[in-house]
């Protein structure tokens, strides 16, 4: 049903249009061992993808927020995924690293890549606020950096006053439109596999 | 003929270069801040530290943001720098490039950490036992200076006044301290302040009135201790504290201090005392949007001085600094010049040699302030009307020397601080109102 041709034009219309994208199946377990698929579920789901890494200076320095922004997702009845994108990371590492910098959210190791590429993330911290249409289809309403502590790689702000994601989070659950749908996100580059 | 030319394209562009051929270059320019206990946020040692962050590692290079080194080309020879030959970054970048290869058939062997050398006998160290934890992110306060900073008195219980000939530190979180500069105070200032302050420590800079902090010194990123050439000694008073502005990066996690000073005794009794003489600007009033704001001062040398260190300090509003010195033959000499200033890599430099300034030397002291969001450095997005004052100066340097005997050093010393009040008493203590938080 879900061809990889498909998966490819998703992502060429990710891209492109921002819009009405179809899921593969990618279920994924956390490092508790529960099986998650951001992709899917009902029409109108809220759901946040965060990509991130265990060692990227720029996505630990923004945890606090990003904890946050998954505070504000479950409670405006949404879903919140923290997805590492380095194949060799460990259960252990991954669940260190949430107890470290406080995390809450369900942390899933994108091993294979998939939803790397089936949402053409590059960047960790990169964030994706869905919309799901059902059957698997979603509309990209935000789509970017988290915040602004970052002016761009190796130019960090004294404080964040943009919490990009949390405010389109906000309007989104409030119905109401996304002013910016897309910024730059600066951190570390996912190595692609 | 094409062969010559064959020869001279693969040495340029190392197509061929391997792990081996550039770990040399990571191990010397790298490996020493990117180990598990040092100041890079993770290590750079082994072949898939590096291959794992290839391109984030190239962008790096490339925008010359590593190694950190501030002080650029026009600056005289500064022990330890850092500054990363051309040909190095470049044979570098295009290995990362080509996909970071290893040797066929070959195991990539792993660099190994580096060993801190051990401080000279006869050192001895104080522990600051204050249960401080850095915050996981910044905390706003009222007042512009603290950001991210935050002192500690360390009392020495000294009966007897102390000659050290350098001062070190050594910290529970490396990747996060980034600057510690120290003062003496045997007059209390810094437990008065730390009284008022219900927290452990104080949130405050490190100052205390005239005496600015790094008068005794300072470590940065990469430099653990500060050990002055011989014929020098800082005193310290009897009964004294040491006072420490910390200067730390938030890192997203709680992480406890547990910090050490180390403090070096001078054992040459013909050294001389160092002092500090400040110079830069009092105050700053930039409008946001203001692009190429320059604030300058001047200070005209009262006698020789020989200055063997320079602090540099600024607001990440400012650009680049540049201290020169006018002779009075009309000679002009750079004595740092930081093309591209960033106040988290802010650090003591040591001169190679001595810069002896007659009397009569006037210290140029210049800032490029740049206010608009095209500064990407710029603290506040978007940019505000900055408007700063301080006694110890805004913006400026402080040199560390000695006169040619106590009498100099002492009449150095006074009339930096005469100028610095004198200005001082024109600013007044301005706040800048911080932006009201917004609602969580
Ligand atoms: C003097 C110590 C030191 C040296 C030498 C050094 N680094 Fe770093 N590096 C750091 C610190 C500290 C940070 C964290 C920067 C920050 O917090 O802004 C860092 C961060 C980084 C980052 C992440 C970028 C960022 O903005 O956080 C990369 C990539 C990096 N270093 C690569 C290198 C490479 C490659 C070299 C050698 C060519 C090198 N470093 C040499 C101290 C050093």
């Amino acid at each position: 049903m879900r061809t990889p041709v498909i998966t490819l034009m998703c992502v060429w219309l990710a891209a492109l249009a921002l819009a009405g994208c179809t899921a593969p199946p990618a279920s994924l377990s956390d490092h508790d061992g529960l099986v998650h698929t951001p992709l899917d579920g009902d029409e109108g789901d809220l759901v946040v993808v965060v990509f991130s890494s265990t060692d990227c200076p720029i996505a630990n320095a923004m945890a606090p927020d990003i904890e946050r922004a998954s505070r504000e997702t479950t409670e405006a009845g949404g879903r919140f995924y923290l997805v590492h994108a380095r194949p060799e990371l460990t259960a252990e590492r991954t669940r260190t690293h949430a107890r470290e910098y406080e995390l809450t959210m369900p942390v899933i190791v994108d091993r294979n890549h998939d939803l790397v590429r089936t949402l053409d993330a590059t960047i960790t911290p990169e964030a994706y606020l869905l919309r799901m249409r059902g059957n698997g289809r979603y509309d990209i309403l935000y789509h970017g950096s988290v915040n602004n502590l970052y002016g761009s790689v190796g130019n960090r702000r004294q404080n964040i006053s943009e919490h990009y994601l949390r405010d389109a989070v906000r309007s989104a659950a409030a119905g109401k439109e996304i002013e910016v749908s897309q910024r730059t996100p600066f951190g570390c580059y996912i190595e692609r596999n | 003929m094409h062969a010559i030319l064959f020869c001279l394209l693969a040495s340029t562009t190392n197509a061929a270069d391997t792990w081996s051929d550039v770990s040399p270059i990571v191990s010397r320019h790298c490996s020493t801040c990117h180990h598990d206990a040092g100041s890079g946020p993770f290590p750079l040692l082994s072949h898939s530290d590096l291959a794992g962050r290839r391109r984030f590692i190239a962008e790096i290079l490339r925008r010359k943001l590593m190694p950190p080194w501030l002080p650029g080309g026009d600056s005289p020879p500064l022990h330890d720098d850092r500054t990363m030959p051309k040909t190095d970054r470049t044979r570098l970048i295009a290995w990362l490039d080509a996909g970071a290869p290893t040797a066929e058939g070959t195991e990539p062997v792993a660099i190994t950490p580096p060993i801190t050398p051990s401080f000279p006998a006869g050192t001895f160290t104080v522990p600051l036992d204050e249960p401080f934890v850095i915050p996981p992110e910044t905390i706003e306060n009222e007042h512009r200076f603290h950001q991210d900073t935050w002192c500690f008195v360390i009392p020495l219980d000294n009966e007897d006044p102390l000659r050290v000939r350098g001062i070190g530190w050594k910290t529970a979180a490396p990747q996060s301290v980034h600057t510690v500069t120290l003062v003496a105070d045997d007059r209390g200032r810094g437990r008065k302040r730390d009284e008022v302050d219900p927290r452990v420590g104080f949130e405050r800079d490190g100052d205390l009135d005239r005496d600015i902090s790094g008068s005794l010194g300072g470590v940065g990123i990469g430099l653990d201790r500060m050990l002055l050439p011989p014929g020098f000694h800082w005193s310290i008073p009897a009964h004294s504290d040491l006072v420490a502005e910390v200067k730390y990066r938030p890192l997203g996690r709680a992480l406890p201090l547990g910090d050490q000073a180390y403090l070096v005794p001078a054992d040459d009794v013909a050294s001389r005392e160092v002092i500090a003489v400040v110079t830069g600007v009092n105050r700053l009033k930039v409008p946001a949007g203001e692009k190429e704001h320059e604030a300058e001062d001047r200070f005209t040398l009262p006698a020789a001085f020989d200055v063997i260190a320079v602090i540099p300090r600024a607001r990440n509003e400012c650009r680049s600094m540049r201290l020169s010195a006018n002779l009075p033959d009309g000679t002009q000499r750079t004595l740092l010049d930081i093309p591209d200033w960033d106040a988290h890599f802010r650090r003591p430099y040591l001169f190679k040699s001595i810069q002896s300034l007659p009397a009569g030397t006037i210290l140029v002291s210049r800032f490029i302030i740049d206010n608009t969001d095209g500064n990407p450095r710029n603290p506040y997005d978007p940019p505000e009307d900055l408007r700063i004052g301080r006694r110890t100066g805004v913006a400026g340097f402080t040199l560390l020397g000695a006169g040619s005997d106590a009498a100099a050093s002492n009449l150095l010393l006074k009339t930096s601080q005469r100028v610095m009040d004198r200005r001082g008493s024109q600013t007044r203590p301005s706040r800048t109102p911080i932006p009201s938080p917004k609602a969580p």
